[in-house]
């Protein structure tokens, strides 16, 4: 036989320390007593009962004990004792007066206890519907937190900035620096430290085998920057930066264990990447994060003298000096970007520079809107469980109407009344705010991996956190007003005389009755705007998921391969490497078709800057941008991409050969309306191509937006860096391993990495948005059933305290139909204005969501129409319940119930 | 300065003490009262009530080291103290006063 653990865990919790295993023991000695009588369900639901028996009595014990002992009774004249023989002096000192507020703040909590465990199961509905409404918040609040609020994982990460490019009259913003440029900021700037990086990715060769690692390429200082230590070693000098003293790297703990074994020393040792050897120099603690990763390997910057400013390629951030802000920070980087437009007009007119903090360039705007929309869409569960738990008080107030009423005879205030209201409200909320935390604990680490399934950096570690505490408080404090309040002052104007004069039907009049409906009329119209909201994103998910791609995505495997310069260091070596591999690729069973792509769709793509011959450019105006595509043959047969007119790319299309391109229909339509572009010449980096064909268009990125795309010819180009892709007949089991072979064949130092289907990546992309709906969706229906069980709660209501009045139509005549029509309709009303109000509601919350629609208009009337339909008709449902009861009255039994 | 009131269910504890004699810990206190009055008490109650006694120090308490004979389990025993003696006399012959010739009265009712 054992004891419940959970049920144990939670006596302890209310338990002093120094009784814990004492009551516990003997707790469990009563459990063995019991368990010879009776059945192992019956005692297990005994020990649950002494856990709610527990922690009732002594909380309350101790919420009077502690003012009692601690606050009021040091004060008082008679230590302990709650009722007074006589009334102090009202005229007495401040002091007197603040003890005699404390003595009845002590009687009242103690009065509202009583009078709270004698209505238990109202008040345990009442707890768990606010438990809800507080535990929503609170997870949200956590993650929203995380988003905006928490700090960074490193030292005074407020004053961490992220410097970005912006090109106006191009339309970008948050763009990477130039390295020239980067050297420039960085040595004239007096506001603040600069550093810069770049992701790469390297074969690493080591162990008879070639695996891809991932690495940042980083500044000097980089680690100083961000406050971070070395475990050992130093971090790279400004002139390791430079290209040829670029050979040194820095490690992370994890990586120097599995390279060098654990224990070991890693400095000094040397690393094979990409051919050439790197001597480490410096390692980073395990735990430490940049980026959303945990980087294994560090490299210095490695900037060539050819590197022009015009090659944007370097993330830039700084930290500020001391006494020094944003707004000096930023003024001085406007001035210095202007400086070096001045200098530098061929590369830098139109490109300026500006900072934000690097917090919002880690969680970007989308981000936040999501998260600001949850808030408020937990913000109205909330509201609407405050009004259902303020629906239940006031049923109480008035089932208590004859005891208020004869409390206030004998001589309690108004305020009194008011207070001992207030203090039941106050204990319901703290104990709904109490079990919203436990839900929001229970609940936060699902949450959080949920919304985060690759770990950011400080993420990890998310728990409720202090100022999580705080804002549940906070949020307990204002719902014990918001559905304290109403009940409390509508409470205290209780009549005797009028209560006695009516009977039990009494202090229920109009009023009162007008305030429940109010309430529930809001419920209505919050909840209808939540679920319009959430119908809105899942018409645009499906819209999401249904969407044209332009291409076949099935059974489309990818992959990546990037070649090193030192084995690969002319054109001639990649193309022929491209070709061969092509040819070994195509050789594999099941592959129907392969090609490649400097990036695939769904990929973020390059893009580059356009001209066509013939079109001025006004002075002070640079030139346009558009995405490229440098692809190998076959490729727009491998995606099953159509050809509109023209030809595509072939083999003969190489370096001895003129430059051509191929056109998307959407980059046809922005320059060539109504002709056709093929045998037009477009200058692409400053290079005429010719443009051979037209292609149709296919999606970039997850959104309504098709983007004009240029494709150029990879064998023209000669791009390093490949993604693969293998049509295959539908077996792609054996597909990486087959891969790896192939390219193993043609060059064993090569790494595949990146592999995966490109139904997959597809997913991915889509999961994300699935998450936010599905939250959403959450939302919305508990808000939903919070408001049904709203509608019923006061149908019924009005039922019971009509139920003479619907005897006596009855005996008059009235039919049970013509009862439940009666009934209904009031229902019906109800979520009627209700409804109309929500729709109000509805169309500020979507215009606000406007920018996370995707094919979806915010006043999509089939959304609108669907879910008011749906909303009204589960109200007529929730009232037709009591309407079905009320018709079954027996009418002689009615006119006699009191 | 007063003394503080002695509620019913308080006196109810300090008679099952006094009845229960050296075996005086929760448990069996538990199970005489429900034996007496034929109604279920619940633990927790007893356990306040004995704390408030203790605190109006009409109980004392000590720590019975735990052996294994008795399971193992530490127990914490309750003996009462002399105001208490006196607080239960002085009680029995209030409602002794009070009873007096009520016998009569009740049966008739």
């Amino acid at each position: 036989m054992t004891n419940p653990g959970i049920a144990q865990r939670l006596i302890k919790l209310c338990l002093p320390q120094a009784d814990r295993e004492v009551v516990l023991a003997e707790l469990a000695e009563l459990h063995a007593v019991r368990s010879h009588k009776e059945s192992g369900t019956g005692v297990r639901r005994w020990y649950w009962k002494q856990v709610v028996s527990f922690s009732s009595r002594l909380v309350s014990e101790w919420l009077s004990g502690t003012l009692r002992l601690h606050v009021a009774g040091p004060l008082l004249d008679r230590p302990g004792g709650l009722k007074p023989t006589k009334r102090p002096d009202r005229g007495r000192s401040r002091v007197g007066r603040v003890v005699e507020s404390l003595r009845l703040l002590v009687a009242d909590m103690d009065h509202a206890f009583r009078a709270l465990r004698r209505s238990r199961s109202l008040i345990l509905a009442a707890v768990l519907t606010l438990a809800l409404g507080i535990g929503a918040n609170a997870i949200v609040f956590s993650v929203v937190d995380v988003l905006m609020l928490h700090p960074l994982p490193y030292e005074e990460s407020e004053s961490l900035l992220d410097v970005y490019g912006v090109s106006e009259e191009r339309g970008l913003v948050f763009q990477p620096v130039s390295a020239q440029d980067f050297a420039d900021l960085r040595n004239r700037s007096l506001t603040m430290e600069v550093v810069a990086w770049y992701p790469a990715n390297y074969n690493l060769v080591g162990g008879g085998a070639t695996e891809r690692v991932q690495a940042l390429r980083i500044s000097a200082k980089f680690f100083e920057v961000l406050g971070t230590n070395l475990v050992s070693g130093r971090e790279f000098t400004t002139q390791e930066e430079r290209y040829g003293d670029h050979r040194v790297a820095i490690v992370s703990e994890g990586f120097s264990d599995r390279a060098f074994g654990s224990g070991a020393s890693a400095i000094g040792r040397s690393l094979k990447l990409d051919g050439e050897s790197y001597t480490v120099v410096g390692v980073v603690p395990g735990d430490f994060a940049f980026a959303h990763n945990n980087t294994p390997l560090w490299l210095p910057l490695g900037i060539g003298e050819a590197d022009d400013r015009s090659a944007r390629n370097l993330n830039v951030f700084a930290r500020l000096n001391p006494e020094t802000n944003i707004a000096q920070a930023r003024a001085e980087v406007q001035m210095i970007a202007d400086g070096l437009t001045y200098r530098h007009l061929d590369t830098n007119s139109g490109w300026g520079i500006d900072v934000r903090p690097l917090r919002d360039s880690l969680f970007p705007e989308v981000v936040r809107s999501v998260s600001t929309v949850l808030l408020v869409a937990v913000g109205f569960v909330l509201l609407i469980a405050c009004a259902n738990v303020a629906n239940m008080m006031l049923a109480r107030a008035d089932s208590r109407g004859r005891e208020l009423a004869v409390r206030k005879a004998l001589g309690a205030g108004r305020t009194r009344i008011v207070r001992l209201l207030l203090a039941e409200a106050a204990i319901v909320s703290a104990a709904g705010g109490a079990l919203g935390l436990l839900v929001a604990v229970a609940g936060i680490s699902g949450v959080l991996a949920f919304v985060f399934p690759e770990p950011v950096p400080g993420i990890g570690s998310v728990d409720v956190s202090g100022r999580v505490l705080l804002f549940t408080c906070a949020v307990t404090g204002l719902t014990t007003l918001l559905f304290g309040l109403g009940p409390a002052i509508r409470g205290s104007v209780h009549n005797l005389a009028d209560v006695l004069k009516s009977g039990r039907q009494s202090g229920t009049g109009g009023k009162r009755g007008r305030v429940r409906k109010l309430l529930v009329v809001s419920q209505v119209s919050l909840a209808l705007a939540l679920l319009v909201a959430s119908g809105l994103l899942i018409k645009s998910f499906v819209r999401l998921q249904t969407l044209e791609l332009g291409f076949d995505h099935e059974n489309l495997f990818t992959f990546r391969v990037v070649l090193p310069e030192r084995g690969y260091p002319d054109p001639e070596a990649v193309t022929g490497f491209h070709l061969t591999l092509l040819g070994r690729l195509a050789a594999i069973p099941n592959a129907l078709s392969v090609s490649g792509a400097s990036s695939l769709p769904l990929h973020t793509a390059e893009h580059i800057e356009y001209l066509l011959p013939g079109t001025d450019l006004p002075a002070n105006r640079s030139a346009p941008w558009v995405a490229r595509r440098a692809v190998l043959p076959d490729y727009f047969n491998t995606m099953r991409l159509g050809i509109i007119s023209g030809r595509t790319f072939d083999r003969s299309n190489d370096f001895a050969t003129p430059p051509v391109a191929v056109v998307n229909q959407a980059m046809a339509e922005r320059h060539w309306r109504g002709e056709s572009p093929v045998g037009q010449q477009i200058l692409l980096s400053g290079r005429t191509h010719e443009i051979v064909g037209v292609v149709e268009n296919a999606i970039n990125q997850l959104g309504p937006n098709v983007d004009p795309i240029v494709y150029s010819a990879a064998l023209q180009e000669s791009p390093s860096a490949m993604v693969y892709v293998v049509r295959s007949s539908g077996e792609h089991a054996g597909m990486l391993d087959a891969v790896k072979h192939e390219v193993a064949q043609v060059d064993p130092n090569l790494a595949v990495f990146g592999s995966r289907m490109m139904t997959d990546h597809l997913n991915a992309g889509l999961l994300e948005v699935g998450i936010i709906v599905s939250m959403m969706l959450l939302a919305a229906v508990i808000a939903v059933l919070l408001a049904l069980t709203g509608v019923y709660g006061v149908v019924s209501y009005s039922v019971a305290q009509r139920t003479r009045e619907l005897g006596i139509r009855m005996a008059l005549g009235a039919g049970g139909k013509a009862i439940v029509a009666l009934i209904v309709r009031q229902g019906g009303l109800l979520a009627a204005i209700g409804l109309g109000l929500g729709l109000v509601v509805s169309m500020l919350l979507a215009r606000g969501m406007a920018g996370m629609l995707f094919g979806v208009s915010a006043t999509d009337p089939f959304v609108f129409c669907g879910v008011l339909l749906a909303v009204f008709m589960t109200c007529v449902l929730a009232s037709y319940m009591p309407a079905k009861r009320a018709s079954r009255i027996d009418p002689l039994e009615a006119i006699r119930y009191e | 300065m007063g003394r503080e009131s002695l509620g019913e269910f308080e006196l109810q504890v300090l008679l099952a003490i006094l009845r229960l004699g050296a075996e005086s810990y929760s448990v069996p206190i538990v199970l005489e009262l429900e034996d007496k009055t034929e109604r279920s008490v619940a633990p927790a109650a007893v356990y306040i009530a004995l704390r408030r006694l203790e605190k109006k120090g009409l109980v004392s308490s000590r720590m019975s080291s735990a052996s294994p004979e008795e399971g193992g389990r530490p127990r914490r025993y309750f003996k009462l103290t002399k105001p208490a003696f006196e607080r239960l006399r002085e009680s029995q012959r209030t409602m002794e006063r009070l009873w007096e010739g009520i016998g009569a009265v009740l049966e008739q009712g």
